[in-house]
């Protein structure tokens, strides 16, 4: 008797830690595109490299350690040298997406970047 | 020898029979009473789905599963069958009692942490006179995202990382070779991408587990969704597909192997539910494999 007590007990305790947790933590049903209206409508805007495709670059791909000159190759930190290797960009990080390791970048970058690349790769 | 005795104390007991008639009613009474179906399903999943098996008191269970590469991704001989573009699933289930089992998994797709809970309602029974025909477990899963945020300079709220599924596990083991399983799914996701993107998605699970030989299963499970399914994969045209799986259970000493072909990455209910991307018929699909083994922490029925 006194057992079956303990382990109804213990049932209870977890259940409520549980559900508590689940409660707490909380159920909500938002979107991307109505949270962040600024950056989610965006996606398929078309970037030159001077107005977010640099900062695309600089904050994936020429991070410290990486490609940076000193770093892997290819040096990615100057338009002319991303310029050069837009193929290899769009194999890795646009089709393969396993640049930047392990998993690639998010897929509104990775659209902004396919869409750059493939009009022509332009500057300004 | 339980067996035995039972056998020698019918003998009496229809021996006694002829002059006493409530030890009749009791032999009848013996024959009625009802005992569990056990081993409906070899594991605690048919495939990647759950099934309504728990791991035994003080017991904990280590599981490995894989998926490997799209099978259309290269030349099979290329990536060997898509293992070098392997994912992985470590997880660890324990059963507090014989009827409450709670887990912990993480998954390198999405480096997602998951936390589950599975709870045996009612369990099937057979040989009595009043029997229950079919088994009934609770599954509840909450999927945390770990990867860093897409864009860190915006509000990026914890919540938006947490997933749920819940499940009813609705099984019967029909005859000892055939099992089958209903299993209506809620998945919700706290973070969706488009406004016209669901943040619930129901499916209505289904499952089956055939005998082959004593150690080997044949296994399928499909998981048709019953809502969102106009939902699309980012940046493509194409609708998510329904999940579907057909594999090999094989039984080895104190390992369960099981071998299946999918069309999901995924090995947990919110993926695979909501996020399968692979088509069955263009060979959208993966190889892949779970590996279980068995630890008992049980120090009072040691030997």
């Amino acid at each position: 008797m006194k057992i079956s007590n303990q382990a109804i007990s213990m049932k209870i305790i977890l259940s409520t830690l549980l559900f508590g947790f689940i409660v707490l933590t909380g159920c909500y049903y938002d979107k991307e595109e109505q949270l962040y209206p600024n950056s989610g409508t965006n996606c398929n805007a078309l970037l030159t490299y001077n107005t977010g495709i640099k900062t695309i670059i600089d904050g994936n791909c020429a991070t410290s350690g990486c490609h940076v000159s000193g770093g892997t190759s290819p040096d990615l930190t100057t338009y002319s040298l991303v310029k050069a290797n837009t193929l290899r960009i769009t194999a890795r990080a646009v089709t393969i997406k396993d640049m930047p390791k392990p998993s690639g970048m998010s897929s509104c970058n990775i659209t902004k970047l396919d869409n750059w690349i493939k009009a022509g790769a332009l500057e300004n | 020898m339980k067996k035995n005795i039972l056998f020698i104390a019918m003998l009496l007991m229809v021996n006694y029979a002829w002059a006493q008639d409530d030890l009749l009613d009791m032999l009848k009474a013996e024959n009625t009473v009802s005992s569990p179906v056990l081993a409906t399903f070899k594991g605690t999943r048919i495939i990647t789905g759950q099934s309504n098996e728990n791991i035994a008191k003080k017991h904990l269970n280590f599981l490995i599963l894989h998926r490997f590469g799209e099978l259309k991704d290269d030349a099979w001989y290329y990536s060997l069958l898509g293992i070098d573009a392997a994912t992985v699933r470590l997880a660890l289930d324990y059963g507090i009692t014989n009827k409450l089992m709670v887990g912990v998994g993480r998954s390198s797709v999405a480096k997602i942490y998951d936390f589950s809970v599975k709870y045996k309602l009612f369990q099937q029974t057979s040989g009595g006179k009043k029997n229950f025909p079919i088994a009934i477990s609770y599954y509840g899963n909450m999927g945390l995202n770990t990867t860093t945020f897409a864009d860190p300079t915006r509000d990026n709220y914890f919540t938006s990382r947490l997933n749920f599924c819940n499940q009813l596990i609705i099984s019967k083991k029909v005859t000892p070779g055939i099992s089958l399983q209903i299993t209506p799914t809620f998945v919700h996701r706290n973070l969706v991408a488009k406004t016209s993107d669901p943040n619930d998605v129901i499916a209505l699970g289904l499952g089956g587990s055939f005998k082959i030989t004593r150690s080997t299963r044949f296994n399928i499970e499909y998981y048709p969704r019953l809502t969102g399914r106009d939902e699309l994969i980012p940046n493509t045209n194409n609708n998510f597909e329904d999940y579907l799986a057909v594999g090999v259970d094989i039984e080895t000493g104190g390992h369960v192997f099981q071998l299946m072909f999918s069309n999901s990455t995924y090995m947990f209910e919110q993926g695979f539910v909501a996020q399968t991307t692979g088509k069955w018929s263009d060979f959208g699909i993966r190889l892949g494999f779970n590996l279980s083994r068995t630890f008992s922490f049980d120090n009072e029925h040691k030997k």
